[in-house]
């Protein structure tokens, strides 16, 4: 008589084989573990273990039917064409257990793939078996350190992983054949020298003394050996699809109607994802047009988002800038998700925009000035006068003082006025505590006419409109800078190609002070920008 | 007649109509830290009482090189320094990156948003105004989205008619939306633009008209340049002709 509260655990593997034989459909064995149970853990695309416990009181009916034809094995020829049972003696066999066996076994062959079977009262005997035997193997409940003590030593490395660790969203997209870790390889080549073939042979060594040689991790292996759980299955959940479609009755233009489809669909969406702790990282809203095709639109969310409301301002200013090309006959929003942030609010520093709330802001200020005119500055590792770097604007900030303001070091300037005044000794406004003129740069170098005595400007004037000039009352100078003079000169690119220029600082009789310079290469005289 | 007075305070306060007194509202509130931003300069801060007012529309203006630039940098690097996130619309796109790196701003915390304005249009009068009503609407999405601790608009360069034509509600708006907040808006000009009763208008002037704006020889430090201006307009009881005058060094070159 079997315990009926007795664990039981079947394994599903697919060996790797040759590239013109591999058949291996990921799908098809989900399929076969997803109609036995409920309970599975998908470890990779090639193995998956079952937690079987009671299914054999639905088996034994089925196994007291007498005279039931035995399956062929898929495996080498050289295998029975029988199912492998371990035990002393077939007399102690669950029956029950090697009907469910079977009935696996039938279903990957129904399934075509070549997947290795095996039922055992623990999950790692399961899982060693699985990889040491082909075919259908059984292990008699209670017997699973006989049933793996004869299986060489080899099959350790790649159980090793699937065993102790559970699989995560990243080692399920792998098989596990380069996986086998740098202290399995060790202990291996330890085992080896120690003349060990079997799991047996490690079963039988004293637990204190491997720990004491090999660390923790022997114990680990030792009991992989031995056929004892280390943990427990954990289930694979089934993937969810955050979708909703919605076919209309009549195309729609513009963005209101729009507007409203989009609330009905992202609303049980948001809901979904909120039972389900996730944000949202990417939304697809996917229209199909009544000229057959498909405006698709992806918004990459800076941050995880669930609230209705902004997911539905961000994908209508989208697609305000990207308009679809005609009427809208149905309307899908597909979510990739992404683990919701956690966010712990403080009472003693100043609140800061939310994430949502910045997103938002972010994408209506691209669609009023353009997405290239947005964001956070940046300096560049270049000495080019002027030069400097949009960067997109962070959307979480840390509250409270800023940690680079905390050291009180000077602005880290890898270009411009710090590194001159770190190399020069002159102080720079942090570290004085004097401010630093500022300069207000003219994007695009202002034309001027400058007249020059003894090599110096005397007078400096424009026919623009706003700069009017006049005599020179001071001026310093000049300091001669240069770069990229092995890139070509392109009229049309200011912050590309090379650059050779005097520049001077000048006070004029108008009452203020420039930056002009001498462009060396076309002899031509700028006013680059006016202290200010 | 000091009763009736009183009177007439509380009902319009009662009323909600109170935002029209000058003198009958706490000026201030109980703790200057958050009634205020520090600019960063102490002696200014110190004529304006902790800085400048929170939950107001203030000005800074000045001619072309009484140095607003400069303090509109270190107003930045103030803000940054205390963990606020600043938002700038530069109408005219002539931020200077490196001379907010030199004052020590942090640029991952200041969001810039380049307008399309330019010094004189010419014949492209229209497509300006355009940009300067785009510039407009950044300005009030970005105090719709709150919670900014400064928000500054700059339009030091821009033509005359280009602000002269928009609507006179609109300072009458963007002052509303950042009533009540802890955000302090500033538009930096020649002239003053919003003249928000509440705010405070800061007037620089030119220093000197002589001398240099640099150390002579290149790598040589010297003690140049002055920014001076005052108070004339705020609600604070400051001085309507405080003066602060606070000194600059040069711009280095590379």
């Amino acid at each position: 008589m079997s315990d009926r509260r007795r664990p039981a655990y079947a394994c599903l593997y697919v060996p790797p084989g040759r590239a013109s034989d591999d058949s291996c459909d990921p799908a098809a064995l989900l399929e076969i573990a997803q109609a036995f149970s409920p309970r599975y853990e998908r470890h990779h695309d090639r193995l998956i273990a079952i937690d079987v416990t009671g299914l054999e009181r639905l088996m034994r009916p089925v196994a007291r039917q007498a005279q039931r034809p035995q399956l062929p094995v898929v495996g080498p020829p050289s295998r029975p064409d029988r199912a492998d049972v371990f035990g002393s003696g077939s007399e102690f066999v669950d029956v029950a257990w090697r009907t469910l066996g079977q009935e696996l076994l039938r279903a990957t062959i129904e399934k075509q793939t070549r997947a290795h079977v095996a039922v055992a009262g623990t999950r790692v005997a399961a899982l060693v078996l699985a990889h040491a035997r082909p075919g259908l193997t059984v292990a008699t409940a209670g017997q699973e350190a006989s049933a793996l003590a004869a299986i060489p030593l080899d099959v350790l490395a790649p159980v090793a992983e699937a065993v102790l660790r559970p699989p995560s969203p990243m080692t399920r997209q792998a098989s596990p054949d380069h996986r086998t870790g740098q202290a399995e390889q060790v202990g291996m080549a330890t085992f080896t020298r120690w003349a060990l073939r079997t799991l047996g042979d490690i079963a039988a060594l004293p637990a204190a003394a491997l720990t004491a040689r090999l660390g923790r991790q022997a114990l680990a292996w030792q009991a992989i050996a031995r056929g004892e759980d280390v943990r427990p299955l954990v289930p694979s959940e089934p993937e969810e699809r955050f979708e909703g479609t919605l076919d209309l009755e009549w195309p729609i233009e513009g963005l209101e109607p729009l507007s409203f489809v989009l609330t009905r669909l992202l609303e049980p969406l948001s809901t979904q994802l909120e039972r389900r702790d996730r944000g949202a990282a990417v939304l697809h809203v996917l229209l199909d047009l009544v000229s057959r095709e498909v405006h698709a639109r992806h918004l990459q969310l800076p941050s995880p988002i669930r609230d209705v409301r902004t997911l539905r301002t961000l994908a209508l200013l989208d697609i305000e800038s990207h308009p679809p090309a005609g009427a809208i006959d149905r309307v899908t929003v597909v979510i990739d998700p992404t683990p919701g942030r956690i966010v712990q609010h403080t009472l003693f520093t100043r609140a800061l925009p939310t994430p949502e709330r910045l997103s938002t802001l972010l994408a209506r200020l691209a669609a009023v000035i353009g997405s290239d005119r947005v964001g956070a500055p940046a300096v560049m590792d270049t000495y080019r006068p002027g030069a400097f770097a949009m960067t997109p604007f962070a959307t979480e900030h840390h509250p409270g003082i800023h940690p680079a303001s905390a050291v009180s070091q000077p602005a880290p300037a890898v270009w411009g006025s710090d590194t001159g005044a770190a190399r020069a000794g002159h102080p720079s406004a942090s570290a004085s505590g004097t401010p630093i003129v500022a300069l207000r740069r003219c994007r695009q170098p202002v034309p001027a006419r400058v007249v020059v005595e003894a090599g110096r400007p005397v007078r400096v004037t424009s026919d623009r409109r706003g700069f009017s000039g006049g005599a020179v009352l001071a001026a310093e100078g000049p300091w001669r800078t240069s770069g990229h003079w092995w890139d070509e000169a392109s009229p049309a690119a200011v912050m590309a190609g090379p650059w050779d220029r005097d520049e001077w600082e000048v006070a004029l009789t108008d009452g203020a002070r420039y930056r002009v310079f001498r462009d060396r290469a076309a002899n031509a005289w700028f006013i680059d920008g006016m202290f200010d | 007649m000091a009763l009736a007075r009183a009177d007439l305070e509380s009902l319009l306060r009662t009323r909600h109509l109170d935002r029209t007194l000058t003198t009958a509202q706490p000026v201030r509130a109980a703790d200057p830290e958050y009634a205020t931003a520090p600019t960063g300069v102490d002696r200014l801060d110190a004529c304006l009482d902790g800085g400048l007012p929170r939950g107001q529309l203030s000005e800074l203006i000045g001619p072309r090189t009484s140095g607003r630039m400069t303090l509109l940098v270190q107003l930045i690097a103030a803000a940054t320094r205390r963990g606020e996130l600043v938002a700038l619309v530069d109408a005219l796109d002539m931020l200077d990156v490196a001379s907010l790196a030199a004052a020590g701003v942090a640029l991952d915390r200041l969001l810039w948003i380049r307008g399309h304005v330019v010094v004189h249009a010419g014949p492209c009068r229209d497509l300006n105004q355009r940009a300067m009503e785009q510039a407009i609407r950044a300005l009030s999405l970005v105090l719709q989205a709150g919670n900014f601790g400064l928000v500054v608009m700059d339009v030091a360069e821009a033509p005359h008619d280009a602000i002269r034509r928009l609507p006179f509600t609109t300072w009458l708006r963007l002052q509303r939306m950042v009533e009540g907040s802890q955000t302090s808006a500033l538009l930096v000009g020649t002239a003053p633009i919003a003249r928000s009763p509440a705010g405070l208008t800061l007037k620089l002037d030119v220093a000197s008209r002589a001398g240099v704006c640099l150390p002579a020889p290149m790598g040589s430090a010297s003690h140049v340049g002055q920014v001076q201006g005052r108070v004339i307009r705020a609600r604070a009881p400051v001085p309507s002709d405080t003066r602060a005058t606070f000194a600059t060094q040069g711009h280095v070159h590379v």
